[in-house]
């Protein structure tokens, strides 16, 4: 799900280069979208202060990310919940333990903060990129000595909160390796950098995923402790019947 | 009753002998422990101290099911008469001597004020009420409540629960009307709620639809409480219909018949706002009535909506409509109070507007200003906090309730203000 996160852009509208949006997107796709996905994941938030939070979170997903759900393990004052998001995020889903409450969540709340890291709701669902955005390749730039390709992606839709993200895909792998969101006016809002990719099976996967918020200086920083890709994991799993468990 | 006395203790005493046997890699053990003091601001300044443990113990055999346990002890540290939290003469203080008066004299600690009325209890049902049930008990003690021991079982079709358990049903968030295992406290929404001896039916029809079918059992069958929910999922609203059969011996002290509950329930959004509403039909079934008898019959109804501003600001506000509750102030007494204690209503007059604000600095302070105000009096509860999480495992409440209406005449005027600094601990 998170890979998906990641390659949340694109689409068609391009010129001069020697590929396509639609091939790199298309190579982009074929390297990070597995069928099935499992991954045990240490979620660290970091406040401008000097605060931190440390979360446990294990994140399933199912039908190249178009289902998926995330279930909380620590800390103890969280542990249980659970967020189920289907239809590529647009319909999310919340699950209190101590009140055994399935509550769908609305829109208003999807650019909120998904247990006060720097992921929204709508960071942490796989939009439809080529549904939802028209992406352009806007030229080849290197990010830490990666040469990379740039696509910028504007929102087609009302209900995104960026009103443009910047990515740059690592020319080789065909990898994002850095993302920049920009806030309504315009002003640079988040940035997403990505560490340690590494091959998981046939799909390429990150130690490390941080997000910046630029704006409020936090940053949250999600380290994949354990992922496994293509497996045997219940469809049944991403119902309201799994989540009231 | 029996069967599910034995049941819990099965379930903790599977618990304790799966730990015993270190089958330990889906065990799970947790919980927390809170101590809450108050500073009532009456006349005198009145201190009173509450610890709470709450212990949950989980032990999951994966696809096949798996057995839990919370149990909730408190201690009054400090313990505070009631009676001193509320004005003398006010609607509180009249509507409880008149429904348990004499019996509290009888109690050597408490002595209520003001003149006697004639009983509406008997001795042995004012004690059970002021001493045992559940969220109506009146005076501080120390308790030992089992929330929940339950077996899940899952099959191919369905999920059975059997035993003390959690039933959460409706969309309102201060009120839940179509809620009829659980009593909800509009003044502490976010209150876990005590669980209910039942087995529990949920058949799955599809991602987002069921049907659940619970029957929860008392002495005898006459005293027993069966429902039937229907969810499912249209577009961006969830939604649902239910029927019920209340009775229980609790509503038989009390002298509240069974009764039947028609419901019906959405939540969703329109724009960017979240609504939701929730609506019970009730029709209580006095001796000699037929369940076709709408005399007594009266509708609760809730309807809400909320937004998250740009900046992080979360804002409610929820209408409750009480049928069941007085038209005009005067008519406020011991029987309403008794059904509000109950949970049959969660209000002593007919309207109720609850609103307020949250907003969250550095994941650390969470301030908040909640409103419950009855509208039929025109008396308001305000209800601002702070909370601070200094770590993952600790968090600091501080807040107050003030009441704002008439002394005499209103629900919320009565009461005195309070501080209270709650401390709680996860583990």
């Amino acid at each position: 799900m998170l890979n998906k996160l990641i390659l949340s852009i694109m689409l068609t509208v391009i010129c001069g280069y020697a590929i396509t949006v639609d091939e790199i997107l298309d190579k982009v796709e074929e390297n990070q979208e597995p069928q099935t996905s499992r991954s045990e994941i240490t979620q660290r938030v970091f406040q401008p202060n000097g605060h931190e939070n440390v979360s446990k979170l294990t994140s399933y997903s199912i039908d190249k990310g178009d289902k998926s759900m995330l279930e909380y393990v620590e800390p103890a004052r969280i542990r249980g919940m659970k967020i189920l998001m289907l239809n590529d995020g647009d319909d999310i889903w919340f699950y209190s333990p101590r009140t055994a409450r399935v509550r769908k969540i609305a829109s208003h709340q999807k650019n909120q903060s998904v247990n006060n890291s720097d992921f929204s709701y709508e960071d942490m669902s796989s939009k439809d990129m080529r549904e939802d955005y028209d992406i352009e390749l806007a030229g080849e730039e290197q990010i830490d000595n990666t040469a990379c390709y740039k696509l910028v992606a504007i929102p087609k839709k009302d209900d995104i909160s960026y009103s443009k993200t910047v990515s740059w895909i690592d020319k080789e792998k065909f990898i994002p390796v850095e993302m920049h969101f920009f806030d309504e006016g315009g002003t640079l809002w988040k940035k997403l950098i990505v560490e340690g990719a590494q091959k998981v099976g046939k799909y390429w996967s990150y130690k490390q995923i941080t997000m910046h918020n630029v704006l409020k200086g936090s940053k949250t920083i999600m380290e994949m402790n354990k992922t496994e890709n293509d497996i045997d994991i219940d469809k049944n799993m991403f119902s309201e019947r799994y989540l009231s468990r | 009753m029996k069967p599910f006395i034995i049941l819990i203790f099965t379930a903790l005493f599977s618990v304790n002998v799966l730990y015993a046997s270190n089958i330990s890699s889906n065990l799970r053990f947790g919980g927390y422990i809170e101590n809450k003091t108050v500073l009532t601001v009456s006349s005198d300044e009145l201190i009173s101290d509450n610890a709470l443990a709450r212990l949950e113990g989980t032990w999951d055999i994966g696809k096949w099911g798996g057995i839990e346990t919370h149990v909730i002890l408190s201690a009054p540290l400090q313990p505070l008469d009631p009676f001193e939290t509320i004005r003398n003469g006010s609607v509180m203080d009249r509507s409880l001597q008149q429904a348990l008066y004499p019996f509290l004299e009888k109690l050597d600690d408490f002595i209520p004020s003001g003149d006697s009325t004639e009983p509406l209890l008997s001795e042995k049902d004012a004690q059970r009420i002021i001493w045992h049930l559940p969220y109506s008990t009146f005076y501080p003690t120390d308790k030992v409540v089992l929330d929940r021991a339950l077996i899940k079982t899952y099959f191919k079709h369905f999920d059975l629960f059997v035993g003390r358990q959690m039933i959460a049903w409706g969309t309102g968030y201060a009120f839940n009307p179509t809620d009829i295992w659980n009593s909800k406290n509009p003044l502490d929404p976010d209150a876990p709620k005590v669980g209910v001896n039942a087995i529990r039916l949920e058949i799955p029809l599809g991602i987002l639809s069921g049907i659940s079918l619970i029957a929860s059992p008392g002495h005898d069958f006459k005293h027993s409480s069966a429902g039937l929910r229907i969810k499912s999922n249209l577009g961006h609203f969830d939604f649902s219909l239910s029927g019920m059969r209340i009775m229980n011996s609790d509503r038989a002290l009390l002298g509240l018949p069974p009764k039947i509950v028609a419901g019906a329930d959405f939540t969703g959004e329109i724009g960017d706002i979240g609504v939701w509403a929730e609506a019970a039909f009730n029709n209580p079934v006095y001796s000699g009535m037929e369940y076709t008898d709408f005399d007594s019959s009266f509708v609760q109804a809730v309807a809400g909506l909320d937004y998250t501003f740009d900046n992080g600001l979360y804002a409610i506000a929820e209408y409750y409509f009480n049928e069941s509750g007085c038209k005009d102030s005067e008519d406020y007494g011991a029987k309403e109070l008794i059904k509000l204690l109950t949970g049959e209503m969660s209000g002593l007059g007919r309207h109720y507007l609850f609103g307020g604000v949250q907003y969250s600095i550095a994941n650390q302070y969470d301030f908040s200003l909640f409103a419950l105000g009855n509208l039929t009096d025109r008396s308001v509860m305000l209800m601002p906090s702070v909370t601070f999480i200094p770590n993952d495992i600790i968090s600091i409440e501080i807040g107050a309730q003030a009441g704002i209406g008439d002394h005499k005449k209103s629900e919320y005027g009565g009461a005195f203000p309070n501080l209270f600094l709650t401390v709680k601990g996860y583990f």
